[in-house]
């Protein structure tokens, strides 16, 4: 054995000299990575840095190019994720594999559950081991025999955790798991990586929100186009610091200025509204060249309200849009009355982008009855439409003519955004439109929802992340239980005051101190 | 539409609720289960009771003898095509395994010794077909509808080799099974019975799970440890063999051969199993429903000839009825979720 060898006793995982290219496109190259038993090292980059092609070799759901991955000193080269979590290295995958046709408890325990003699699935004895290991994970809300294909994505999140915790690895790799939680969710899931570490497991913890990395992580590995930029230790790189070298440059600002003061005309006037369950006699106001903010844990009717708005589902009560009273039954309906959506799913699979058309074609989708001329689309006609708001919105080369897939989120998000503009709408809703996005996505799309709000767009935006609440919109509306329950202006609260307000507490804000505004600029 | 999908877990927070009682446990349940097969118990019973109202004698023993030999072929082979149609793939080969089942038995099935002999060799070329399939849709990737369309025109080729027409025989010894009784029922009843209680015992199989799995979300199957070849390779040959069984009941129903006999299966078959509730998208569904599916389509057409109607009319309805039980299918569930969350 060398002294190299030796090295690699000590550490939990070791990862040495990964490359993988898909189709002659490098996603890593050369990445070496380790991992102690007892900490939690975070893994950052932007999307298409390599970070989940990384997780995936680790794990076995793609098979390395080069390189070799160690655990406890010994080659681990799992043929899939199960044989991986079996053997210690468990990961909560981004796009929350579970099988939705199954229960919870089938989910967790899947080629694991108990048997009777007769070879079938002891369903009681499985009941009884779901919901011990819930109540030790303090899930004790989660119902082992609901089906997964009736939960929320947090409550699915929740289900994979528990699938990966269910095995006891030694090695817990969280990718992308707080994207789908709210406040107190995340809170949870934090402290629950603080308590694996504590018990000398080692957490790899992948996230784009940098405020939850500092707070958790004892060390940070930036990957950077499928390289490692460096690895630094808690405290010894500020977060300019981190995102300047997953950006290869420095950003000067997440958060670009506010747009001008909204006009005194309401745009979109929302009384009682009422939808499903969740919904209950919301009411809102959104001024032309107004951001208003939504804030929301999961599930308090936010969802609903946006869907209603848009005509996805029925709603009652009374919604106004220029003063005008609109009946908004379907999509089509609130394409009418000036409203577009851009609604990020809550799976991420279907985006309202179909990934093999041009630009170009996406864009002129919803306006092709205007664009056609005895049948024929002209396509310098086509081109005269779409351009400009390709223009406008900045959207990837410029041209219009790259395929759809071939563009990164943000930029598809764009195209979601462009699409509306074309059809007219003066009011956008954007529903979380952020989430799992990098930080230089990030700033491209406030970028042009602030140029919108300039152009006297109204927008309603509704976002998981509170630093984004804080430093986005004109004025924050609080949902909670199906109503709005706080109102705050732009700067005038404190991130404990908006979590307080979601929670059900003390609506409305207080003097503040100085010193509890959020920053506007950086997290 | 996207429904506001429940469950907020506020971690920590929330204690466990009190355990329901039994009775609440089986409440739960039965809301939970799947609408779809119960819809169709109850079509296949009104039917039932249609066609009694219509034609006198239809409530007794031997009839409902009649009814379930009349089913069995159909019923068999749409429990192993059920399977398939969980994993959200389809086999066609189950008309041309029947197909040659069937004129093998005609040919060769001269005693009891050679029956037994080529009943082995029938259920052997099943399986293989099956595993034929299996391999080249789980190894080879290739399109479950294209690589069974293929191996049904091999199938029904190799059946007119064996048997170039309509004809043979088989022992009387063999077919009378079909319509004998055991302790007082008839056998095409206990075999619809052994038939659903081994389903009742596969279905809570960690092998099933895997088969719903795969159905369910290929993608999450595979992260969870599914091997998606092998257990695509399990699928279709329980499919085969299934096939093969169910041209020894087809022999011992017609007493003779037939080459094409499978071809006029496929779509009761599938019929059977839609109507019977199981999800064309995978995932879903399951033998008890396929067999109120399968009675169904056979009380169809009895019904159809006691109206002394044209038998095309019977291919009519059959087809008919699967467009409506597509239609229908999804949107009783969906109403039924609907229903449960409000």
């Amino acid at each position: 054995m060398t002294t190299a060898d030796l090295d690699k006793t000590s550490e939990l995982l070791v990862v040495e000299g990964l490359t993988k290219a898909f189709a002659g496109v490098h996603a890593l190259t050369d990445v070496s990575f380790d991992l102690r038993a007892g900490e939690v090292h975070a893994l950052l980059g932007e999307n298409g840095a390599g970070k989940s092609t990384l997780v995936k070799a680790v794990s076995g759901v793609v098979k390395p190019d080069h390189g070799q991955v160690f655990l406890r000193g010994q080659p681990f080269a799992p043929r899939d994720p199960d044989e991986s979590s079996r053997r210690g290295v468990g990961v909560v995958f981004q796009e929350l594999p579970l099988i939705p046709d199954l229960s919870v408890m089938e989910n967790v325990f899947f080629n694991r559950q108990p048997l009777t003699r007769l070879g079938t699935v002891a369903g009681r004895r499985m009941r009884a081991r779901a919901e011990e290991l819930f109540s030790d994970l303090g899930l004790q809300g989660l119902d082992p025999v609901k089906q997964v294909r009736d939960l929320s994505v947090a409550a699915r999140q929740f289900v994979a955790i528990a699938k990966v915790l269910a095995d006891d690895p030694a090695v817990v790799v969280l990718d992308e798991a707080t994207s789908a939680l709210g406040p107190a969710e995340v809170t949870w899931l934090l402290e629950q990586a603080s308590t694996l570490a504590a018990k000398g497991k080692g957490i790899v913890f992948i996230s784009h929100r940098l405020a939850e990395v500092e707070d958790v992580s004892d060390r940070v590995t930036v990957l950077r186009n499928g390289r490692k930029v460096g690895t630094w230790d808690r405290g010894q790189a500020s977060a300019d610091d981190l995102i300047s070298a997953m950006l290869g440059r420095t950003l000067e600002q997440l958060y670009p200025v506010r747009a001008a003061a909204p006009r005194p005309n309401v745009l979109l006037g929302v009384q009682d509204l009422s939808a499903g369950r969740r919904l209950r006699h919301a009411s809102l106001d959104v001024h032309e060249g107004e951001i208003l903010g939504v804030a929301g844990l999961e599930g308090q009717g936010q969802l609903e309200l946006f869907l209603s708005l848009y005509g996805v589902i029925r709603s009652h009560g009374t919604i106004t849009v220029a003063g005008e009273r609109r009946h908004i039954r379907s999509p089509r309906d609130a394409l009418k009355a000036g409203i577009g959506m851009a609604l990020v799913p809550e799976d991420r699979k279907t985006e309202g982008i179909l990934p093999t058309l041009t630009v170009r074609e996406n864009l002129s989708l919803p306006i092709l009855k205007k664009l056609h001329s005895h049948g024929i689309l002209g396509r310098a006609n086509e081109r005269a439409y779409t351009q400009p708001v390709v223009t406008d919105l900045k959207i990837g080369r410029g041209d219009g003519e790259q395929t759809a897939s071939s563009l990164s989120g943000g930029n598809q998000q764009k195209v979601i955004v462009g699409k509306f503009l074309l059809t007219g709408a003066r009011l956008l809703l954007l529903y979380d439109l952020t989430r799992g996005v990098d930080v230089g996505t990030k700033a491209e799309i406030f970028k042009t929802v602030q140029k919108l709000a300039n152009d006297g767009y109204g927008v309603l935006f509704y976002s998981s992340d509170i630093t984004e609440l804080a430093n986005v919109p004109h004025r924050v509306v609080v949902m909670f239980d199906g109503r709005v329950t706080a109102d705050f202006p732009a700067g005038a609260f404190s991130q404990e005051e908006l979590v307080a307000a979601m929670v059900g507490q003390h609506p409305g804000p207080g003097p503040l101190g100085e010193s509890d505004l959020i920053a506007p600029a950086m997290p | 539409m996207i429904e506001g999908a429940d469950l907020s877990v506020a971690p920590g927070a929330v204690a466990a609720g009190v355990p329901p009682s039994p009775a609440g446990r089986l409440a739960a349940r039965a809301r939970r289960g799947d609408i779809r097969p119960v819809a169709a118990w109850i079509l296949m019973l009104a039917l039932f009771f249609t066609y009694a109202s219509l034609q006198s004698g239809v409530i007794s023993n031997a009839q409902i003898g009649t009814l379930c030999a009349d089913t069995l072929p159909l019923v068999t082979l749409a429990l192993g095509e059920g399977l398939v149609i969980i994993t959200a793939g389809i086999d066609l080969s189950v008309g041309g395994v029947l197909s040659l089942g069937t004129a093998i038995a005609a040919v060769h099935f001269t005693n009891s010794s050679q029956t037994l002999l080529w009943s082995i060799v029938i259920i052997v070329l099943g399986v293989t077909a099956g595993v034929i399939n299996g391999a080249l849709i789980g190894y080879l990737r290739l399109q479950p509808f294209i690589v069974t369309l293929a191996t049904w025109s091999i199938f029904d080729g190799l059946a007119l080799e064996v048997l170039p027409t309509q004809g043979g025989s088989v022992p009387t010894g063999f077919s009378n099974w079909i319509g004998a009784s055991t302790a007082g029922i008839p056998n095409a009843v206990w075999a619809i019975l052994v038939m659903a209680v081994i389903w009742l015992w596969f279905k809570q199989t960690k092998v099933a799970r895997r088969i719903y799995a795969l159905g369910s979300d290929r993608e999450g199957a595979r992260i969870s440890g599914v091997h998606r070849p092998r257990t695509l390779v399990a699928t279709y040959a329980i499919s085969g063999l299934c096939a093969a069984v169910a041209a020894l009941f087809y022999a011992m129903l017609t007493a003779s051969g037939d080459p094409t006999a499978g071809d006029g299966l496929i779509l009761p078959a599938v019929a059977a199993v839609v109507i019977g509730g199981t999800s064309l998208f995978g995932g879903q569904g399951g033998f008890i429903g396929t067999i109120a599916g399968a009675l169904t389509l056979t009380l169809l057409g009895d019904v159809i000839f006691v109206f002394n109607l044209p038998s095309y009319w019977t291919v009519f309805a059959d087809g008919f009825l699967l467009v409506v039980a597509v239609l229908l299918g999804g949107s009783l569930r969906s109403l039924q979720l609907r229903w449960l969350r409000r």
